[in-house]
């Protein structure tokens, strides 16, 4: 993710990486990246040392608490990477460092800035579909084995599918249709693989269905899908057509190139209520909420019954 | 019951479900089979239906007394009555699916057509949808490793009319749209559905029956399998549904959709006017006065295998593809789904 999020903040004007901090790898990471940063072993000597405005954290999701409160304690604004936390003991303590410290604290759920996304979500509140029906998302991707030390493969660490990538439809389906009352989840783990699926239940009566798995092969492009019915209509979003298929000898490659993508439109956002002092696009509340429900559904994989996400408190 | 040369005498009864139509349509290019006649709890609909398929119209007892195959149309509710009277008459029958709206008439008419000496079969479509048969061809390669996960779709536009009216239909999607995907997933994996949670609601449509019907699912070994069955596609959308199955496994994922095999058709009048197909379009039918734009299906029509199935089985005296017995099963499946639904927590299928 840090990469995809240095090639974001390229193209924003006026912004600049000038730090990077990571235990054993931040020197290789910024010469890969061609960056002029300053290079730390850890957060807390960037942020002593460093000289920024903010901090971009892509670090795996147990550390978010401890790195959001040393930024927040020093006065330094924070990006956090989706989810805000693994647990909402830890989200709320961070939601409490950033609100104590009076920091901005944007949390990354970029399906909310993503083109096709963002438009379906217009379309319906529009009125174009009427009143949400069934809602339906898709997210597949080969096992995250890129993770450093494949800490994804450690559940208690990542939290699995449910917690680290549903999440992402999760956050879109709340925010299109509202908050959710009840969800029912089941989950299949193996070595390398997982995959999960979970019903939600709406508090406007709409019903929602996400699947998101880490069972695709290693060579497999990631995979996302997304349908909203309604009363009144439909918007279909099928992830598999692009614009542009490239065939060559060596085999096919396709691409669906856009202006400004999800991360550059999320960062810009962050930088945006930066510079204005306003409030992010994405709230820790939001995301806490989010989480909320990730986390109800991973206690319904596990005990096997519906669950209110209100019952999740930990 | 016919000799291996020997034409194969099908008859319909009732006319109430539009498969009908397209079931005439199938034996018409059946070499070997013919349609004698039709027999209706509505004599007016039956004529209508016999003059529109060069068939003859006829009294229940006549009918069942000239053929050896009969095939059930009724609404859901009707279904045993037509099922007994083809069992007392010593005539197989293919049922329209749902077999019936609840396990104890499903299990009585299998147990009526094993004392009659019946075969009982149930229209099961999709295990002859090509593409699904490919899909069930990667599973017996190995090509998937161990199945991990089932991920369907059977979504609809609404039917109406009976579907709508619980007595005859005996419940809306969750009735309609559950049995297809839960029969093709029993076929494929060789196991069968062992547990359901659903979420059912009347949402799109102010009608008496739910609409929405969004399933969580485990089978016997565990498996994961999610089934979307609801009656979500607009009036104007290009096609009638669809049937889709995703199975994923631990070395590889196999998408099927059923009917993918479409063409675009965008077409002008006068006055405009919306798409969509003038009926369930499970035959692949056309609307002609239909103006914008819609799917054409050109792929193999899963019905006529169906339907030539039937016709070999009552030829050679063995069981049909899917059996009242296999039929019995998804209905135990649709009644664990509404008994889900009603109690708020997953429901163990009692088989």
């Amino acid at each position: 993710m840090a990469e995809t999020h240095v090639s974001a903040y390229r193209s924003i004007d006026g912004v600049e990486v000038s730090a990077v901090a990571s235990p054993n790898t931040a020197a290789e990471f910024v010469a890969e990246q061609g960056l002029a940063a300053d290079t730390y072993a850890s957060a807390t000597e960037l942020l002593d040392e460093a000289d920024v405005d903010a901090v971009d954290v892509c670090t795996p999701t147990p550390t978010h608490r401890p790195v959001v409160e040393a930024a927040a304690e020093r006065g330094v604004d924070v990006f956090c990477e989706k989810p805000i936390a693994g647990s909402l003991a830890d989200a709320r303590a961070i939601d409490d460092a950033a609100a104590d410290a009076g920091i901005t604290l944007m949390v990354g759920h970029v399906l909310r800035f993503f083109p096709q996304y963002e438009r379906a979500r217009a379309v319906v509140e529009d009125g174009g579909i009427g009143d949400p029906g069934v809602a339906r998302a898709q997210r597949r991707s080969p096992f995250p084995s890129w993770g450093h030390g494949n800490w994804y493969a450690d559940r208690e660490r990542s939290g699995g599918v449910l917690v680290d990538l549903a999440i992402h439809d999760i956050d879109f389906l709340r925010w299109v249709v509202g908050d959710v009352d009840r969800v029912f989840a089941r989950r299949s783990v193996w070595d390398e693989g997982e995959h999960a699926h979970l019903t939600m239940r709406f508090a406007n009566g709409a019903v929602g269905h996400v699947d998101a798995s880490w069972g695709l092969p290693e060579s497999q492009e990631l995979g996302q899908s997304l349908e909203l019915a309604g009363t009144d209509g439909l918007v279909e979003f099928d992830g598999d057509d692009a614009p542009v298929t490239t065939r060559t000898a060596e085999g096919t490659a396709v691409s669906s190139p856009v202006e400004r993508g999800g991360y550059q439109r999320e960062l810009a956002a962050f930088v945006e209520s930066l510079r204005t002092g306003s409030e992010p696009p994405v709230t820790a509340r939001d995301a806490i909420d989010t989480l909320r429900v990730s986390l109800a559904a991973s206690r319904s994989a596990a005990e096997g019954r519906p669950v209110d996400p209100a019952e999740v408190d930990a | 019951m016919s000799g291996p040369s020997e034409t194969v005498r099908i008859g319909i009864l009732s006319t109430a479900h539009l498969h009908a139509g397209a079931y005439a349509g199938a034996l018409a290019g059946i070499d070997g089979a013919e349609l004698v006649g039709v027999a209706d709890e509505d004599a007016e609909r039956g004529r209508e239906f016999a003059a529109a398929h060069d068939t003859e119209y006829a009294a229940t007892d006549e009918l069942l007394g000239s053929v050896d195959g009969a095939v059930v149309c009724s609404t859901n509710a009707a279904h045993r009555e037509w099922v007994e009277r083809a069992a007392a008459a010593g005539v197989d029958v293919l049922s329209e699916k749902p077999l019936a709206p609840g396990r104890d008439d499903a299990r009585a008419m299998v147990e009526t057509c094993e004392d009659a000496g019946v075969g009982l079969g149930v229209a099961m479509p999709l295990r002859f949808s090509l593409p699904a048969r490919k899909a069930n061809e990667k599973l017996a390669e190995g090509t998937l490793g161990d199945l991990r996960a089932v991920v369907g779709t059977n979504r609809g536009q609404m039917p109406g009319g009976w579907f709508v009216d619980p007595d005859a239909s005996g419940g809306g999607a969750a009735m309609d749209h559950t049995v297809h995907i839960v029969d093709l997933v029993h076929w494929l994996t060789d196991q069968r559905v062992a547990e359901v949670y659903a979420e059912l609601e009347t949402t799109f449509y102010d009608h008496p029956v739910e609409d929405v019907n969004v399933l969580s699912m485990a089978l016997e070994d565990g498996t994961q399998f999610s089934l979307d069955g609801s009656w979500s596609r607009p009036e104007s959308w290009d096609f009638w549904g669809d049937a889709t199955l995703s199975l994923v496994g631990t070395d590889a994922t196999v998408d099927v959709d059923c009917f993918d095999q479409k063409l675009k058709h965008t077409r002008d009048t006068a006055d405009g006017g919306d798409g969509g197909e003038s009926d369930d379009g499970d035959d692949g039918g056309d609307d002609d006065d239909a103006g914008g734009i819609r799917s054409v299906y050109w792929g193999s029509d899963p019905n006529a295998g169906l339907v030539a199935d039937f016709v070999d089985a009552v030829r050679e005296g063995r069981p049909p593809e899917t059996t009242g017995a296999e039929g019995l099963e998804a209905v135990a499946v649709v009644e664990a789904v509404y008994e889900s639904n009603d109690r708020g927590e997953p429901v163990t299928v009692e088989y």
